[in-house]
């Protein structure tokens, strides 16, 4: 250990392990001011992401709507981008001391022996590296050198050398051309202090060995989920397309296991993994999607696609991918020596044996917690739960059992993208909240001011950077210096050898003093590589920088051409020129900046609404919260217990004390939402308060308005005062009722209000809640007969172990179809249940004392709120998110937010997380002075403008108007985005885009055309 | 559901019955004012005219065969800026579809129009008509064999002229408007039909203007349906002949090699609503030398450069929205068949959006929306 | 004569297609040196006048590229520029553009590949097309 620093400040935050999670919390953080140090483990951040090509249940990747301001790139890149944030790949936590407010981590920067600053990328190490390994993400079906890049888009942005398997030959250090590899570099500890720590450790997968029933490892045509899911990425060797390990064909039947290493205690896995199901759907459709004639068979216990719109898409797998699901239990798979096929043998739900030939099989593996994670637990005194995932309290499922150090993501057990996002956002916001009494007010950068631009003639510099000789091999640098000589209002032309660096930025800044340039023109790599220090100097010498542009002659032309010298120039020559025309047209962008209203406005008080308002007034704003209801807690208050322990009437009790101590929160109950305006991006919301109009101005607003228990319609609910909802059961327990002592025979009935025509969605909660009651019910009175008729048991995650539980306390689980639902008849004033049981292939009918239904979620009518508020409703009537997958809780304008029951159902703890999750990203929002806007933004040249209103239909963002006076379109800098559609929809450029005006778009069409 | 009535024709003057019920609706103060067709003084032609005194409609042509311009554009100026009486426009067909259009884009604003519409047997070229006139076969002997061939659904010109060639491929006689005066089927000497749409019918019967009666000549649908079948055969030969003489990028440029890029055929048209054209702006300026690179390039440039980009790039402004009028034939003077091509281009492209224009105007136009779920990229279609 | 050389340009969205071609330098995934990029903020920002000035400038294809359905980082830029792509392909056939010589494609951030492979395919159609009719005007 060579030397030691110290960094960071009781302000700053730890982010340890930059998942999906860890991305998040930090992203936000730094977004709200906040100092953060992104850790992780390996070489490039993104965690387990960069593997995923698509998601579920888009069917698209669409990650980048996670970024607290979009439109964003990926998040691993815009946490690169980031000011506040730094990384530290390749690192690893070695101690942490202190207390909360006041950690010292010891870290260990492991040694990547490549410069990230002077690797350009040019691969000539690679060709020579003598050591060939498996490459990670691979599945072992790929390989790569002992000096890689770890994927393409791997940040930081840079070859890095494995030490386990570099024999240190030294070739590589020869061929280098910047220098940029050092073997002798040594291992470095560092100090970090932070006010608080969040882990977002993730988990790994199960090893699929583990179950050698299955012959992973042994039959070449058997893959771990994983494998697969890198096979069907485009970047994969076989670009996505299935083909078989053992002879590179096409697959023609493959079949799925499920739960292989899930909700199986034979090998310590007693939990859910909660995503198989829909990830290994999302494999089988993509399969199919990229091999059309696939068959894709399932083998299943339950299927568990719970989250929202989920149900959805599996019904989508079923009828239009005709993918089969079959349930029943594999107990053996065999290969067939000759063709290497695969038999399953499976028994079915009836008992009958079955067996089926596949020429591959996919085993969807469960997930565990990370295996390093026990012993740095053990030292910092973490608690983990029996299943060696994070502990953390229901209702409190952002903090870990050390003050200070808060968790989100799969660290806390196994969940997909959409949780883990709103998770990493609440964790932020329990940091924020935590770190907000010391924070310092944040200062921007202070750069001197501009110089006027006024009409002076454009002279443009081409700076032509070959990238320390990366680009010669493929273009004529002196043939492009010459031909950008020629060039109309260009003034100076020079070569210049690694642009991003110091020595490079100090030599074009003398020029542009030295020679009066007003345009400059970047020639190498793309401006993705070297806007940001290239913007940093010209913002240094008062530069404006949308008067630089790039022109990228190294990832698009020298880096994929290299057959072609000729004609590569060529093309690099057209694209300089194409630079220089837009140099020449473009002007000097001053983005406008908006004042924030520092204020938020929560609809709703119950359980999310609270959760939020109590997050965001612990970050220092002032909040209006607006109840309907004379009292706060909303379904809060219909509940007394809960499947993991926890007391809810507590809750409610604490949250309300809470909110009525807490001087930033402004609370009016029996309110009514009157109208909504957006001004400028302000927002100004008229209530009805004790007959009384007020009007709030506020710069976020967060919608938890709620769902209710759906009315059931059947099964004689209604008409005979026998048969009841959980909820109404719940009281029975609560309260002692007498009543239950009589009963002998209980019999649930799951499903009512959901996943039929009119909810076609899953409620999640009720399988947990039935089997909640029917633990309470054993508990009391072992004797007690209880039946719950299922369709499909969805105790996803840790709640498996209670099903578990309950199955093993005698309560009987029976399955039954939606085509054959179970009939409640009244028989000589008794009731009775009949229904068809798969297993015994026989009618049932069993007499029950007492039948309850475990009754679905839906919505509040938010119908009108919706259309007050701008906001769109699914067809469920839940609130819609502006990207299901990345921004679950957003709006499309930026500003909105939703949570709780009227986002979609969900237990307890995810609607907290979900409540500190909206207070994250709003606070994210709230915590500036002011918002830039967008550069590129449209505007109106209203002597053209017809006032048509094409572009006001076009415009996804609400940016734009008519002015109904004038007649005329305008556009509102605050909301406008700077996507041009509205540049497009106009006919005759009356609308236009800040340097990507049409003429300038069309004098690069020109310029690259000759 | 709109309202059915009729007007009794007397002595065989229908114009003038229909002005007599033009007049009710000045009269009873439905409307504050009429726009109707009124024939030149020298009786050579016809002009829209803005009426609001009563007296004033005597002698208005009801029937004027000629377009001189599109009557869409025209209550485009009249109402997109603080109009607030009411105005009703006699118009034809094919401007009342391009009205709709228009409401659309926003260039008429229909709060305070009413719209009259008359099934259309056609229209000649303005110096058609003049000449027709001269001759002799224009006026009252010209209307007068129209409303006669309306009955059967037989029309013919005088000898010697043609109608122009949008009306003879409009597969639209019959307007859908908030009155339609109908002719076809109709023994227009005796009377004509009048159809009253929902924003009307209640006021016209309280005032007592009509009386509703669902009577309709048996044989109207028969003769609507003839006529739209002719029509219908007539464009399918069109663009049959069309295709044949314009089949390639060479054949196309030939066929409008002729074009003095006057621009008639934009002015002309009711849905080029723009102030000022693209054309015009900076998106077409261009160094000098630019244009010698492109000489370099292609060898040779004609000049002005832009002809054949602005055909183009007219037709992908407005040809989902052509309501096939073809004013832009009678304007060139070049006359290239401008509204064949954007008709049997429109034909392709409406299509692919179930998207007629014209029909009403809760209908989106395509270029302001799009689904989420169609025209698979994928597939050939794109 | 030299083979054919066909000439493409290729309309990028910022987010997605242009990084895709980005990522296809960084991982060096050859393809022919055909095409001219110019940089657009969404594919939905591509007009009408850029496509129909290439081809009549003697583009031999014009590829424009936008982000996946559902991914768009302007939510629905790329079903807009579906549309127009569309109505332009309705025009262009009526000139006796029969060919696919424009070409709207999904590429992804990620999909370097993919556009190293798009490239590749459309150079080797617009060969076996021949040149852009509009050339045979010319007299160069």
């Amino acid at each position: 250990m060579a030397q030691e620093k110290i960094r960071g400040n009781k302000n700053s935050a730890l982010v340890v392990g930059a998942g999906i999670a860890g991305m998040q919390s930090a992203l936000l953080l730094a977004e709200m001011g906040t100092k953060v140090f992104l850790l992780e483990q390996g070489p490039a951040i993104g965690g387990y992401f960069p593997l995923l090509d698509k998601t579920f249940p888009t069917n698209s990747c669409g990650v980048c709507f996670m970024s607290p301001t979009p439109p964003a790139f990926c998040p691993i890149y815009e946490c690169h981008l980031h000011d506040n944030i730094e990384l530290l790949p390749y690192s690893e936590v070695v101690k942490v001391e202190g207390k909360e407010g006041d950690f010292n981590v010891s870290v260990v920067r492991k040694p990547r022996m490549v410069d990230p600053k002077r690797c350009t990328l040019c691969e000539a190490c690679v060709k020579v590296c003598p050591v060939e390994v498996e490459r990670e993400f691979g599945g072992g079906l790929e390989k790569r050198k002992a000096i890689y890049l770890p994927f393409p888009q791997a940040i930081p942005h840079s070859f890095v050398i494995d030490p386990k398997t570099c024999t240190r030959c030294g070739e590589c250090v020869k061929v280098c051309g910047p220098g940029a590899i050092d073997l002798n570099m040594k291992e470095e500890q560092e100090e970090i202090e932070a006010g608080a720590i969040i882990l977002g450790f993730g988990f790994e997968p199960f090893i699929a060995q583990r179950k050698g029933e299955y012959g992973f490892g042994r039959y070449e045509n058997v893959l771990t989920s994983i494998q697969f899911e890198r096979l069907l990425s485009t970047s994969s060797p076989t670009q996505g397309l299935p083909t078989r390990v053992s002879n590179g064909k096409k697959m023609e039947k493959i079949a799925f296991i499920q739960c292989v290493g899930s909700r199986d205690p034979s090998c310590g896995q007693n939990h859910c993994s909660t995503i198989c199901c829909m990830y290994a759907t999302k494999q089988a459709m993509i399969a199919k999607d990229r091999s059309p004639g696939l068959g894709v068979t399932f083998f299943y216990m339950d299927i568990r696609p719970m989250g929202k719109d989920y149900e959805r898409y599996y019904e989508r797998a079923k009828t239009e991918y005709g993918i089969e699901y079959i349930r029943s239990a594999v107990s053996s798979i065999k290969e067939v020596q000759q063709t290497k096929n695969l038999l399953i043998t499976y028994v079915k739900e009836d008992g009958t044996f079955e067996e089926r030939e596949f020429d591959a099989v996919v085993l969807s593996v469960g997930f565990t917690p990370p295996q390093a994670i026990k012993d740095l637990a053990g030292r910092m005194g973490l608690q983990l739960n029996p299943q060696g995932f994070c502990q953390t309290g229901e209702f409190s499922p952002a903090h870990t059992s050390i003050k200070g150090i808060f968790v989100g993501g799969a660290f806390r057990g196994p969940r997909d993208i959409p949780e883990t996002v709103v998770e990493g956002s609440s964790a932020a916001a329990a940091a924020a909240s935590f770190l907000a009494p010391n924070r310092l007010p944040h200062v921007a950068k202070e750069y001197p001011v501009e110089g006027a631009l006024g009409d002076e003639i454009p002279k443009v510099g081409v700076f032509l950077c070959h990238c320390g000789e990366a680009l010669k091999k493929s273009l004529s640098i002196p043939d492009l210096v010459n031909g950008t000589k020629q060039l109309r209002e260009v003034v100076h032309v020079e070569e210049v050898g690694l642009a991003c660096l110091p020595e490079d930025l100090d030599l074009i800044k003398k020029r542009i003093g030295e020679q009066g340039l007003n345009r400059i023109v970047i020639a190498g790599c793309s401006h993705r590589e070297i806007r940001g220090a290239m913007e940093e100097m010209a913002k240094g010498i008062g530069f404006n920088p949308y008067l630089i542009e790039y022109a990228n002659i190294r990832e698009q032309c020298a880096f994929v051409h290299e057959g072609y010298p000729k004609l590569a120039t060529e093309k690099a020559m057209a694209l300089i020129r194409a630079g220089v025309e837009r140099a020449r047209r473009s002007q000097p962008i001053r983005t406008g900046k908006q004042a924030i209203d520092k204020k938020g406005l929560v609809v709703g008080g119950g359980l999310a609404g609270m959760t939020a308002s109590l997050q965001l007034a612990q970050q220092g704003y002032e909040i209006y919260l607006i109840e309907k209801g004379k009292e706060l807690g909303g379904n809060l208050r219909e509940s007394f217990y809960t499947l993991k322990g926890s007391n809810p009437q507590n809750l409610l009790n604490e949250l309300i004390k809470q909110v009525g101590a807490n001087p930033s929160i402004h609370l009016y109950s029996e309110a009514e939402v009157l109208g909504f305006e957006k001004k400028n991006g302000h927002y100004r919301t008229k209530i009805r308060h004790q007959n009384e109009e007020k009007v709030f101005d506020h710069g976020a607003l967060i919608l938890a308005t709620g769902g209710k228990e759906v009315t059931p319609k059947e099964y004689l609910y209604g008409e005979d005062s026998r048969v009841l909802t959980q909820r109404q059961l719940d009281k029975m327990i609560h309260s002692n009722d007498q009543g239950l002592k009589d009963i002998h025979s209980l019999v649930m009935i799951q499903c009512v209000g959901s996943r039929d025509a009119e909810h076609p969605y899953c409620s999640r909660v009720c399988c947990g809640h039935a089997v909640m009651n029917a633990l309470k019910l054993k508990e009391n009175n072992p004797d007690m007969n209880i039946y719950v008729l299922y369709r499909d048991v969805r105790t996803y995650g840790f709640y498996e172990t209670y099903y578990h539980d309950a199955r093993g306390k005698g309560v009987i689980f029976m399955r039954y179809d939606l085509e054959n639902k179970p009939k409640v008849t009244l028989q000589g004033g008794n009731l009775q249940v009949s229904l068809f049981d798969p297993a015994m292939n026989s009618p049932v009918t069993l007499s029950a004392d007492r039948v309850v239904l475990s009754t679905g979620i839906e919505p509040n009518d938010h119908r009108e709120l919706a259309k007050i508020f701008d906001v769109d409703l699914n067809p469920d009537g839940f609130f819609m998110e502006a990207n299901p997958k990345s921004a679950p809780l957003d709006s499309v304008d930026r500003g909105k937010f939703f949570c709780g029951l009227c986002h979609s159902p969900n237990f307890m703890e995810d609607v907290i997380s979900q409540g500190s999750a909206a207070a994250a990203r709003a606070g994210a929002l709230l915590s500036k002075e002011t918002v830039e806007e967008k550069a590129y933004q449209a505007y109106v040249i209203k002597r053209l403008c017809c006032g048509c209103g094409l572009c006001v239909e076009t415009c996804p963002y609400g940016a734009r108007v008519l002015n109904e006076e004038e007649g005329k379109a305008e556009v509102i800098g605050s909301l406008c985005q700077g996507c041009g559609s509205c540049v497009i929809a106009c006919r005759n450029a009356a609308s236009q885009q800040r340097n990507f005006e049409k003429d300038l778009n069309l004098a690069a069409l020109d310029a690259v055309m000759d | 559901m709109s309202k059915k009535a009729a007007v009794k024709v007397i002595e065989g003057k229908t114009e003038e019955a229909i002005v007599g019920f033009l007049k009710s609706l000045l009269e009873k103060g439905v409307v504050e004012g009429i726009m109707v067709p009124k024939p030149l003084p020298s009786k050579d032609g016809f002009v829209q005219t803005l009426i609001r005194n009563p007296e004033m409609l005597n002698g208005v042509a009801i029937l004027s065969p000629t377009m001189p311009v599109q009557s869409a554009r025209v209550i485009s100026s009249l109402s997109v800026k603080n109009l607030d009486k009411k105005i009703a426009a006699v118009m034809k067909a094919c401007e009342i579809r391009a009205a709709v259009e228009l409401a659309k884009f926003l260039q008429v604003k229909p709060d305070h129009l009413y719209l009259i519409g008359i099934d259309c047997p056609g229209t000649f070229e303005v110096p058609d008509y003049a000449k027709m006139a001269q001759e002799g076969k224009g006026g009252e002997a010209l209307t007068k064999a129209l409303l006669q061939g309306t009955e059967k659904g037989e029309i013919s010109p005088p000898s010697g002229y043609a109608f122009r060639t949008a009306c003879q491929m409009c597969e639209y006689p019959v307007p859908q408007a908030d009155i339609v005066l109908k002719l076809y089927g109709y023994k227009a000497d005796q009377e004509i039909g009048v159809e009253i749409g929902d924003k009307l019918e209640k006021e016209i019967e309280e005032k007592g203007i009509l009386s509703f009666s669902e009577n309709e000549p048996a044989s109207r649908n028969e003769v609507v349906n003839k006529v739209i079948a002719d029509r219908t055969k007539k464009r399918d030969a069109l663009f049959q002949e069309f295709k044949g003489i314009v089949k390639d990028l060479q054949s196309f440029l030939d066929r409008f090699s002729t074009c003095v890029r006057c621009h008639n055929c934009m002015v002309a048209c009711p849905i080029c609503y723009c102030k000022e054209c693209v054309f015009k702006t900076a998106v077409f300026e261009h160094d000098g030398d630019q244009f010698l690179r492109w000489a370099d390039r292609k060898g040779e440039i004609r000049m002005p450069t832009d002809t054949l980009i602005f055909h183009l790039i007219r037709m992908s402004h407005m040809v989902t929205s052509c309501i096939g009028c073809g004013l832009c034939d009678s304007a060139c003077p070049s006359r290239l068949p401008v509204a064949t091509l954007f008709r049997s281009v429109g034909d392709r492209v409406q299509k692919m959006f179930q998207y007629v224009p014209g029909r009403d105007t809760a209908e989106v136009p395509p270029v302001a929306t799009f689904k989420e779920d169609e025209l698979k990229i994928e597939s050939a279609a794109l | 004569m030299a083979e054919f050389e066909p000439r493409i340009v290729a309309f990028l969205c910022h987010w997605c297609t242009y990084t895709g071609a980005d990522l296809a330098g960084t991982t060096r995934q050859q393809y022919p040196p055909n095409v001219r990029v110019v940089h657009l903020m969404c594919s939905g920002a591509v007009d009408s006048i850029y496509v129909l000035k290439a081809l009549i400038d003697g583009a031999d294809g014009v590829l424009i590229g936008g982000c996946h359905p559902g991914d768009c980082h302007y939510q629905t830029g790329n079903y807009k520029a579906r549309r127009r792509v569309a109505i332009l392909k309705g025009i262009l056939q009526q000139m006796g553009y029969t060919e696919d010589r424009v070409l709207l494609k999904w590429i992804s951030a990620s999909e370097g590949k993919l556009f190293a492979d798009t490239v590749t395919k459309m150079v080797d159609d617009l060969k076996k097309m021949g040149p852009n009719p509009m050339k045979q005007l010319w007299n160069a």
